[in-house]
This record gives C-alpha cells, structure tokens and sequence, in this order.
C-alpha cells in the first residue's frame, strides 16, 4: 500500500483514493465502535465521576420519615458535628431488632423511578422470578426486609418487547443517588447509592450481591448490557447498592 | 464522519482529518481498555462497640486516628451486655478508648487500644475480662456466605461466672467446647431454625448454666453472648452479626425483553467492539505514516 519513491503522478493519485476509500470505511468502523462503547459505557462513567454537586434539591422534602426511623438530621456530611449518640442500654434480654414492615414503593426521584412493589419469590429451579408487571418492580420477600440488616433485593424490568420498563432509567444512577423505600406501615427509610456494578449474567457473583452484609443495604437490580436476540435475554445485569443511611463512626 | 470523508483535497485537510481520527480512536480504545463499567464509593470497613467486662461500670467510647490527630467521642454511655448496631468506617488505623460514663475527655482513658479496619471487613470492638485483667479487643466478624440452609453461630464468652463453659444446641451441635471468659469462639455452622441453645460452666461447682431459644435464619450469622446475669448465674443473649438475602436465589435475574435493545450487535458484542476498535488503530496508524512521509518528500522537493 506504501507507494514507492519512483511512483508517476498517476499512481500516486490513485493510492490517495485507496486511501481515501480506506479512510472512509475507517471512519465508519471508528464511529460504530465508538458509539457502542459510548453507549455501554455511559452509566458507569457518570457514576465514577459521582459528583458531590449532584446531590438534588427536590429530594431534601423528605417529608414521611416516622419516629424511629432514620432521621433527616443524620443524612447529610453534618455527622462529624454529633458530638456523642447514646446507646440504647442494656438491649433487653432476647429482645430481637425490629423487623421493618414489608416495603410496598421504591423511589430513585433524580432519575424518575418510582414504583409499588410486587412480591417476589423463587421459581422452581431456585432462580429470582422476575416481575410479572413491565412498569412494576418486586421486592424479593423471602429475602431482606429493606432496612433490616442485610441485603434486601429489588428487581425490576429494564424494558418490555414494546420499549422502557420501571427499571430503564436506572442506567443513568450515580453514586450518592437516593433511594428510598416506604413500607406498609407508612415509614420512609433512605438511602445512599454507594456502587453499581455491571456483572456477566453466566458469571453473576452470588457472593457479592446476595451474601452477608453487617448493614441494613438495598440490591437495585435490572438487566443491561447486550440483547441476545436469539435466547431474548440480556447478557449483563445491572447492580445498582444503596447503604441506609446512617451516621459514620469515622 | 463528513469531516473524515471530504478532505483528501488538500495536505492541511488531510492532516487535520487524521489527527480528528486519532482523537476519536484514542477515546474509544481508552473506552475499549476500561472493561466492565463498574463503580463504588470507597469501600468501607463497618465498626460497632461493645462492653464485655462485668466488672467495669459504664463507659464512652471513643475513636481518633491512629495518627494522634483529637480523638471524637462516638459512642455514650455503653454498659455491660451492650453492643452497638454496625457503623461504617473509612479504613485505616484507629485508636479506640473507653472512659468511664461522662468522665471528660481530657481525662486518661480507662483502656486505649488499636484497630487495623480494612476495606470490607467487619469488626467488634469491645472491653473484655474482668477486674485486673480488662483489656480492649478487635474481634473480627465473618461475613462469608453461610452454605445452604445453614447459618453460622459463634459464642462470646463474658460470663465471669462461669470460667470455662460449653455451649451446646439441644439436639443439635456443640457450639463452643470449654470457652474460656473473655475470648470468642469461631463460627459453627448450623442447620437454620430456632435452637433450645444451653450454656453451662466446666469444673466449677456450682454448676451455672442458662438456656434460650436461638433463631438461626438461613445465611444469617450470629453471636450467642453468654454474660453474668444480673444478680446470681449466667444468661444467654444473641446479637446478629450479618445476614445473607436469606435463601439466595440461584444465578442471574432476567429483567428484560429487549424492547430498547440495539440491534445491530448481538452476542459477544464486546469482543467484536474491540477488535473493530484494534483494526481501525492499526489503520489509522499505517495511514498516518503515510502522510507523514508524504509531507516529508514534498517539503524536501522545495
């Protein structure tokens, strides 16, 4: 393809259109490539970059917070200003910790989720059922209550054969989000999107998102990644964690 | 894309149209090259507190930096049998401090003592023992998957009264075998349910024991606290240390019907995406030689 150094006008121009040709198919190859990593890459991205300005004003109005139930006071950066937290001493005697009601609705304002729940269980093989309502998330109720200790499970569709579902919008989630979760007695807990996570559905990590947590965390679930248009699945889940929120000891 | 076909006209153009090129592959092979899209907040380790020394009144606990920067009070008030719920904690190197309940803070701690937290590990800290020989402790709490419809179980000694005790399941497993006071068993798995657990003293006389119903929910993990009761004899107590989504779902979650799918790429899109990113590098990269040494001959020739 190197035109030599002896190479007549003629030749020389004509390797230029070769090239021109080359180019122009380089271009497309270029930008097809780029636009899909684009595209994959887009919500991790923004939710690496996790700006503290990003937290929203609309979602300061937490309005149905209950005694008992995490605070407003101990939600924002202010935890290094609470001086001293009393115990509730001696915890009494075979006394187990207060199990949260069922949740019934799911919010993610900043990017528009907001969902009741289905309950959900397992199919006879042992995986998740999915939820049967397109614009409808579930709650995994033979797992965690959300705000209880441990991983509490919440799947929703990322979209049905039609166009987006409940979960679609989850994509655009960054770190520092609030999620939060009202429960059948009216209580309102909140949390905090502390990682999202893109996992291979033939290697999904168990461990990682069903195993122990010593704090009270929400598991966001919804498909992404590409569509297998053979076996009409996704190839990846999306795993969007959310801590309750707590103050820090340090 | 107009921008990369048009300009072969003129040496400028074609210059530009090249470095436009390069700028558009090395964002998308630096895109190429970040994997899985993935992010967390920094991960943290979870912390609580806890009093297991019988003979030492109330406290508050303290937690500064290993550093010597001030220490912040952070938990008030905790009494004996108490633990706190879990907290979460930047990792690195702490000194935890007790003093007793509302003694000031500039006032010599009663027991200081270090914590290494690590990213993603969960810690107890906790004054242990009894009258001389009170010590504070780092016990590190497991937050592995317990197996399949079993839970884990562990005992934290901290009955004074009963030196060396035995912890056992009515008809069930042996928990913890002649657990001395103040120290903390391993993790025993157990079969979930709810289990009549017993303690009882070795080799003392009297013989103390104390028995409670001990819920052990599948791929849940849990503390037996076996304490002096308050006047006379031991008692039992159970604190949750982790748990698991309960019966975990097996694989995957399929949450999608493909309605917003792309349609272009479909299976193993990735490797395709990359090997495209790959090709056009090596092109770009030959075709810019090419112009390279095109300028070269031509500024030579004048």
């Amino acid at each position: 393809m190197l035109p030599g150094d002896s190479a007549g006008q003629h030749r020389r121009r004509s390797a230029l259109a070769r090239l021109g040709l080359g180019l122009g198919l380089l271009a497309v190859v270029v930008v097809v490539a780029a636009v899909g990593l684009l595209s994959r890459t887009a919500a991790g991205r923004s939710a690496g970059q996790g700006s503290p300005t990003g937290s929203p004003a609309d979602m300061t109005g937490s309005s149905s917070s209950r005694p008992g139930d995490v605070s407003a006071s101990a939600s924002g950066s202010t935890t290094a200003a609470i001086p001293t937290r009393t115990l509730q001493v001696p915890v009494p005697p075979s006394a187990s910790p207060a199990r949260p009601a069922d949740p019934v609705s799911v919010a993610v304002r900043r990017v528009g989720i907001s969902s009741r729940l289905e309950r959900l269980g397992l199919l006879p093989d042992g995986t998740l059922k999915s939820p049967t309502e397109f614009p409808v998330a579930g709650w995994y109720a033979r797992g965690v209550v959300p705000g209880a200790v441990g991983p509490a499970v919440i799947a929703g569709h990322v979209d049905s054969v039609e166009g987006p579902a409940v979960f679609y919008r989850l994509r655009d989630v960054r770190l520092g989000d609030d999620v939060s979760v009202t429960d059948a007695s009216g209580g309102t807990r909140q949390f905090k999107v502390t990682s999202i996570a893109h996992y291979a559905k033939t290697k999904f990590p168990t461990d990682l998102v069903y195993g122990p947590t010593a704090l009270p965390v929400l598991r966001l679930v919804t498909c992404t990644g590409d569509f297998d248009f053979v076996h009409r699945s996704y190839l990846d889940n999306l795993v969007v964690s959310a801590t309750l929120v707590a103050p820090r000891a340090a | 894309m107009k921008l990369l076909n048009r300009p072969l006209t003129s040496g400028r153009g074609t210059r530009l149209a090249a470095a436009a090129g390069l700028a558009v592959l090395t964002a998308a092979s630096s895109l190429a090259m970040a994997g899985p899209a993935a992010a967390a907040a920094p991960a943290d380790a979870v912390i609580r507190a806890a009093h297991f020394s019988p003979t030492t009144p109330g406290v508050d606990v303290y937690l500064g930096s290993f550093s010597g920067a001030s220490s912040k009070p952070w938990l008030g008030g905790v009494s004996y049998g108490a633990v706190s719920p879990y907290q979460r904690l930047t990792p690195g190197l702490y000194t935890v401090s007790m003093r007793p309940a509302g003694a000031p803070a500039s006032t010599k701690p009663v027991l200081s003592w270090t914590l290494n937290a690590k990213s993603g590990q969960a810690y107890t800290v906790a004054g242990v023992g009894a009258d001389a020989s009170v010590r504070g402790v780092v016990i590190r709490d497991d937050l592995s998957t317990p197996p399949s419809g079993k839970g884990r179980v562990r005992v934290i000694q901290a009955a004074s009264r009963a030196p060396v005790a035995t912890v056992t399941a009515t008809s069930g497993p042996v928990i913890a075998r002649n657990a001395a006071f103040a120290t903390t068993t391993g993790y025993a798995t157990v079969d979930a349910g709810t289990w009549k657990v017993t303690a009882r003293s070795d080799n003392a006389s009297p013989t103390v024991s104390a028995s409670t119903a001990v819920d052990v929910p599948a791929g849940a993990v849990t503390s037996v606290l076996l304490l002096d009761a308050k006047s006379a004899g031991i008692t039992l107590r159970t604190v949750l240390d982790s748990s698991s989504a309960g019966t975990l779902p097996k694989g995957s979650v399929p949450a999608g019907a493909g309605g917003t799918a792309p349609i272009t790429l479909a299976v193993s899109a990735t490797t395709i995406e990359r090997q495209l990113a790959g090709l056009a590098a090596l092109i770009l990269l030959g075709y810019g030689a090419v112009l390279l040494g095109g300028q070269r001959r031509r500024y030579a020739r004048v």
